[in-house]
């Protein structure tokens, strides 16, 4: 019987994973280090919570608004709550910086996931490069 | 294999930038109800009709402002019995907008309002029936619905400069 050559499959088995890996993880990533941190930031200072807030009300890729999970009800409240009080001009109190945290978490969450997964698809790439390799030494070797 | 692979990345790129950028529009108003009560106007005999209903806002950062359009109620033979045309300042993501709307008929008027609400004129006229009503959601549509979509860190980057 003919053997197949599995390469090409490996080639995709490697590029897709790795591609979408790059994407997720640089997204993930810069939440990680430079969003959440600037978000932080400015929800601690009374006087920037709606700067920090409007940071925060751009979902992560993974912590998106619009998948309800158990959690995410009171994300879902604060949110109803925060859009509506800036919209009418209201102003945000020392008091409800839990529940701008409580977005934050959210938000720290989901890049989280982000991450992992992108090392998942990493492991996955890996696995593919590591069996391409052996499939190339195995048809050189005939 | 790479220039199919570019075509698969741009495809599912496009795709996932469609199903983000799409904005659910309201379909359906919520929980539509109705008061109807007899008033004098003059030396005729109104049928003031207090219509509410609500009207979701589904998403997660498009808000909806100058809503306006034209709510109608039909009955089971597809005949509109009652326009009620609304406007609204904004609705908000995940928010509810409510449309507390002022209708008068005349007699003439309200009598289909009233044979698909079951209610009979004599007992509305003499007190003996309250008016209140909830409209199947069969019997009601919204028409020329118009609204901005407007991206909700946007409105309220402008409303916070």
């Amino acid at each position: 019987m003919k053997k197949i050559n599995d390469t090409k499959i490996y080639i995709f088995m490697i590029i897709v994973p790795l591609v979408i890996a790059v994407l997720l993880g640089g997204i993930s990533l810069y939440s990680r280090l430079v969003v959440e941190p600037k978000a932080k930031t400015l929800i601690s200072s009374d006087a920037t919570m709606k700067e920090g807030y409007l940071i925060l009300r751009e979902p992560q890729i993974f912590g998106g608004y619009k998948y309800w999970d158990s959690d995410g009800m009171a994300v879902k409240n604060s949110l109803r709550y925060f859009d509506n009080k800036i919209f009418n001009g209201g102003t945000i109190t020392t008091d409800e910086r839990v529940y701008l945290e409580l977005v934050l978490k959210r938000r720290i969450s989901g890049s989280e996931l982000g991450i992992k997964s992108s090392f998942f698809l990493l492991i996955v790439s890996l696995t593919g490069f590591f069996a391409y390799i052996t499939e190339r030494k195995k048809n050189k070797s005939k | 294999m790479l220039n199919f692979l570019k075509k698969e990345l741009i495809l599912s790129l496009a795709l996932l930038l469609a199903l983000t950028a799409c904005a659910k529009k309201p379909e359906n108003p919520l929980s539509p109800s109705v008061k109807i009560g007899v008033e004098k106007k003059g030396e005729d005999k109104i049928f003031a009709v207090s219509f509410t209903c609500g009207i979701k806002n589904e998403n997660d950062g498009t808000a909806f402002i100058n809503i306006d359009g034209v709510i109608e109620v039909k009955n089971n033979g597809g005949t509109v019995v009652l326009t009620v045309p609304f406007k609204l300042p904004a609705i908000l993501p995940f928010e509810t907008g409510v449309v507390q709307e002022r209708i008068e008929l005349t007699a003439d008027q309200a009598v289909p309002l009233l044979d698909l609400l079951s209610i009979k004129k004599e007992q509305l006229e003499s007190g003996e029936e309250q008016g209140n009503r909830f409209i199947e959601d069969q019997n009601i549509v919204i028409k020329n619905l118009n609204l901005e979509k407007k991206d909700i860190i946007e409105l309220l980057r402008s409303k916070v400069n």
